[in-house]
């Protein structure tokens, strides 16, 4: 079964996400800021990420960087959720090698079908 | 001098000694004269003349000679050269002693009669002079001559005795007169009278010996060859044309001087103050007038009788005029008007002249008094044309600084900063707008470029004409961030001699969008924020009702109930985030807020406000009276204003929950929220109450919010009459918002009477008297 990383700031985002995911037979780690997810990342080994954005002390992309450059993370399909749905922010998530990227509010069934493309 | 009356005292006083001198030395003399020198015979070779015509002749003789006078300027004093000496010297030959005295002096008093007529303070000064002066001549003559063993005196030794005691006594007379007129300017002027006497003594004893030399070699001839008479006159004649021409010269080079002086004053025209005396001063040196007047303008004033009388005719005068009868000021015997042209119809004038009587000309030209020559007429209309000149300058001048201090109040007064910068870099203006946008002052732009402050060189080379307006960011010397819109035009410069090579210049205009920036930077992340704390809440509230619809049957009841909860929970924060958006809009729109006051018990508001944070009230503890404290408020604005205080808390400082207390503060009931969160800088304590201001960057920020909680809360407080404050507690940690609210009775009024109020209320319990007690702690599930 498939271990997903949920990181989100927002107590409520990371139940939903978690509720979503289990509902679907995923199995769900979380974690609530940057370092915690990295701790996460490392220990549990995820097969894919759901990273929010926005998140006090260290972002979402910055996050992202750190997965991509550290062992077995290149790969790791990551989905990058924020409520800021503007040009720039955008850009740099991409560039710093977003798998997808979802804006808030999500449609639950439209994120599950992209862990699973992504995951395929 | 009319009247003794007009005279100084130490004048006067001079004057009567030496009339009382004069008049003793003359009776000594006689005395002398009727005793010692008794057996007076004038012995002349060829005696056609007696005594009795000797005597006439001299009267006649000094009458002349106090006519025909030759001024020679002498360091700064005027010798007056004339022929009493000559006179005197045949009279002392021909008369007996108190004959010779009586004789001269009686030609001199004719003269004086005549010249100075009613000036009777100089008339006796000069005779009281000359009398002294002569009766001590006479006298050192006749007992040097008795010395010699002789009267008789025409065989060639006795002649040459006669010679040397004339010449000895000549010397004496121009040491007693010199004396005496030393004396008098002393009196005067305050001149040092050794002084006086050291300038003169050279020329004037000259003058007085070569003049008795040439009395005697007159009266030699007379009697010994009268043919050859004509012949003595030759080099006398020959003597005075010199003295003439050297007075000439005299003059010419003094009215130089004082042309260089004009041209120095009309040169140094900054102002008009002055002009006019300094020129006026100047040309009557020029001209050797005693006298002179101004009339600044006469268009404009017409005031004073001279200017009235003057100005009928000067309208049409062109050259220089002699002054008619009508016009002399007041005392002048004499005079010339010169219209001075000041542009655009207006004149002034410039008056010469004298207060002495215009008659007395000597035999040669130049005499007493002053009278306008045909030739000077040009010059003195050049000098005053240019005096009108320098005037007219002046007053352009006047006006320009006029019209440059208008103009530079305005450059300094605009609410934009001005700047000019010329083509070589150079800052030629820095208003004082910019001085206090950039902070840096043009006194520091004066200095060279290689010293411009980095705000003032950065403005500087942004300032591109081609490019305009630019907007320019800045940090300023004092660490201010500065934004300035800078517009910049290209002027063609006036070359000036500060800066040959400029050609162009540009003129900078610097408006400060400081403030509009950092409203706008507000804005949006106020938009930004808005839009983040509204997304937030609705994810889970989609996401959750998306599952509780699709996939409801699959969900735990525990589940389920969680997510109703969350629904809930966030629709809740939604709701009071709108309301803080309503309330927002509405105060930005007609800026004030409606409030329904009423009088509410200050638990009641509390406890209300806390129920709204269930999780924060667990970890908090609130205090409240133990009877009712009423207040006067809208119940829900007051609430809405705790919850806001609240909210703030739980964002901030949520771990260690807060502490509610309430204190009675005269008037005003003080409700203390207190938190242990990391507390806020005294520099920022009334900055969080401004709208949109948050203490984080919107993208890295630990805490929701868009900003507006506080701002609110305080509006709210002030709208009911109260006030919310922040302060740092004693101990220095976490942060105490404290908001007061007007004590109200039951009936509903507002008491406005501190002793009053605090007659019915129990005295306020120290902050933490009730922590912990059961009763007071609310806890929440």
């Amino acid at each position: 079964m498939a271990l997903i990383l949920v990181v989100d700031d927002e107590e409520s985002v990371r139940l939903l996400l978690r509720d979503t995911l289990e509902l679907d037979a995923y199995d769900v780690v979380d974690a609530a800021d940057g370092p915690g997810a990295l701790g996460a990342f490392e220990e549990h080994k995820p097969d894919g990420v759901i990273l929010d954005i926005m998140m006090p002390g260290m972002s979402g992309i910055d996050v992202l960087r750190e997965i991509r450059a550290r062992e077995g993370g290149a790969d790791v399909p990551v989905i990058l959720l924020t409520a800021a749905g503007d040009d720039k922010t955008t850009w740099d998530g991409w560039s710093a090698g977003a798998s997808c990227y979802l804006t808030k509010p999500f449609d639950p069934d439209n994120l599950l079908s992209w862990v699973e493309r992504m995951l395929a | 001098m009319s009247s003794p009356a007009g005279v100084a005292p130490p004048i006067r006083r001079v004057v009567v000694t030496t009339a009382v001198l004069g008049a003793l030395a003359s009776a000594a003399l006689v005395v002398l004269s009727l005793t010692v020198w008794s057996g007076f015979v004038p012995t002349l070779p060829s005696a056609g003349i007696g005594p009795a015509q000797s005597f006439v002749m001299i009267v006649v003789l000094t009458s002349i000679g106090q006519f025909a006078y030759v001024r020679v300027r002498h360091e700064d004093a005027w010798e007056e050269l004339n022929f009493f000496e000559v006179v005197l010297a045949v009279a002392i030959l021909l008369l007996a002693p108190a004959m010779a005295l009586i004789a001269t002096l009686t030609g001199m008093l004719v003269a004086e009669l005549l010249i100075r007529r009613g000036e009777w303070v100089k008339v006796t000064y000069n005779l009281g002079n000359y009398a002294a002066s002569t009766a001590a001549m006479i006298a050192t003559y006749h007992t040097l001559l008795g010395i010699f063993g002789s009267r008789q005196f025409w065989t060639a030794p006795q002649s040459f005795a006669s010679m040397v005691s004339l010449v000895v006594s000549a010397a004496v007379f121009t040491g007693i007169n010199g004396i005496l007129l030393a004396d008098l300017l002393r009196a005067a002027s305050g001149a040092p009278l050794l002084s006086t006497l050291r300038e003169g003594r050279v020329l004037s004893v000259l003058m007085a010996i070569s003049s008795v030399g040439m009395g005697f070699m007159a009266v030699a001839l007379a009697f010994s060859a009268p043919a050859a008479m004509p012949f003595v006159l030759l080099p006398a004649l020959a003597l005075w044309y010199a003295y003439g021409e050297a007075a000439q010269r005299a003059e010419a080079h003094e009215r130089n001087d004082s042309l260089v002086t004009l041209g120095s004053v009309l040169a140094q025209q900054a102002s008009t103050d002055h002009l006019l005396t300094d020129a006026a001063a100047a040309i009557r040196l020029v001209m050797g007038a005693p006298e002179v007047a101004t009339i600044p303008d006469v268009s404009a004033t017409l005031g004073p009788e001279l200017e009235r009388r003057v100005a009928s005719t000067l309208a049409t005068a062109t050259t220089p005029r002699p002054l008619t009868p009508r016009e002399l000021p007041q005392g002048w015997h004499s005079g010339a008007v010169t219209r001075m042209d000041l542009g655009g119809g207006r004149f002034g004038a410039i008056l010469l002249g004298t207060t002495e009587p215009r008659h007395r000309g000597g035999i040669l030209r130049r005499g007493r008094g002053w009278e306008l020559q045909e030739s000077d007429q040009g010059v003195l209309g050049a000098l005053v044309a240019a005096v009108g000149s320098a005037m007219r300058a002046g007053a352009a001048f006047e006006a320009l600084k006029e019209e440059t201090a208008k103009l530079s109040a305005v450059v300094n007064n605009t609410s934009d900063g001005i700047a000019m910068v010329d083509g070589s870099g150079a800052v030629r203006l820095w208003s004082h707008t910019m001085e206090r946008m950039t902070g840096v002052s043009a006194a520091t732009l004066a200095e060279p470029r290689g010293a411009l402050p980095p705000v003032a060189r950065s403005i500087i080379d942004a300032a591109s004409p081609e490019s305009s307006p630019v907007h320019v960011h800045l940090v300023r010397g004092d660490g201010e961030e500065l934004d300035i819109s800078l517009s910049t035009v290209r002027v063609r410069q006036a070359t000036s001699e500060d800066a040959p090579s400029a050609g162009w210049a540009r003129i900078l205009t610097a408006h400060d969008e400081t403030r509009e920036r950092r409203v706008d930077r507000l804005k949006n992340e106020f938009v930004a924020n808005v839009s983040h704390e509204l997304r937030t809440p609705i994810t889970p509230i989609k996401g959750y009702a998306h599952l509780l619809a699709t996939r409801g049957d699959r969900i735990t009841p525990e589940k389920r109930a969680q997510a109703a909860k969350i629904i809930s929970e966030l629709a809740d924060r939604l709701s009071r985030l709108v309301d803080d958006l309503l309330l927002t809009s509405l105060k930005s729109e007609n800026n004030r807020l409606d409030i329904d006051m009423g009088v509410e018990d200050v638990a009641t508001l509390i406890a209300e406000a806390v129920a709204g944070y269930p999780a924060l009230a667990a970890r908090s503890t609130v205090s409240l009276p133990e009877e009712p404290l009423l207040v006067a408020c809208d119940r829900i604005r007051a609430v809405q204003c705790l919850t806001n205080l609240l909210g703030n808390a739980e964002k901030y400082a949520s771990p260690d929950g807060v502490e509610v207390t309430v204190r009675e503060a005269g008037r005003r009931i003080a409700i203390h929220v207190r938190d242990h969160g990391p507390g806020i800088p005294a520099a920022e304590q009334e900055r969080v109450f401004e709208r949109f201001y948050r203490r984080e960057d919107p993208f890295t920020m630990e805490h929701g919010g868009a900003g507006l909680g506080l701002a609110i809360a305080r509006e709210l407080a002030q709208a009911m009459g109260g006030r919310l404050w922040l302060r740092t507690p004693a101990d220095g940690t976490g942060a105490e918002f404290i908001l007061e609210l007007l004590r109200a009775t039951e009936d509903g009024t507002v008491p406005n009477d501190t002793a009053h109020t605090r007659a019915g209320a129990r005295p306020p319990g120290p902050p933490g008297g009730s922590m912990g007690s059961p009763d007071n702690r609310l806890v929440a599930s």
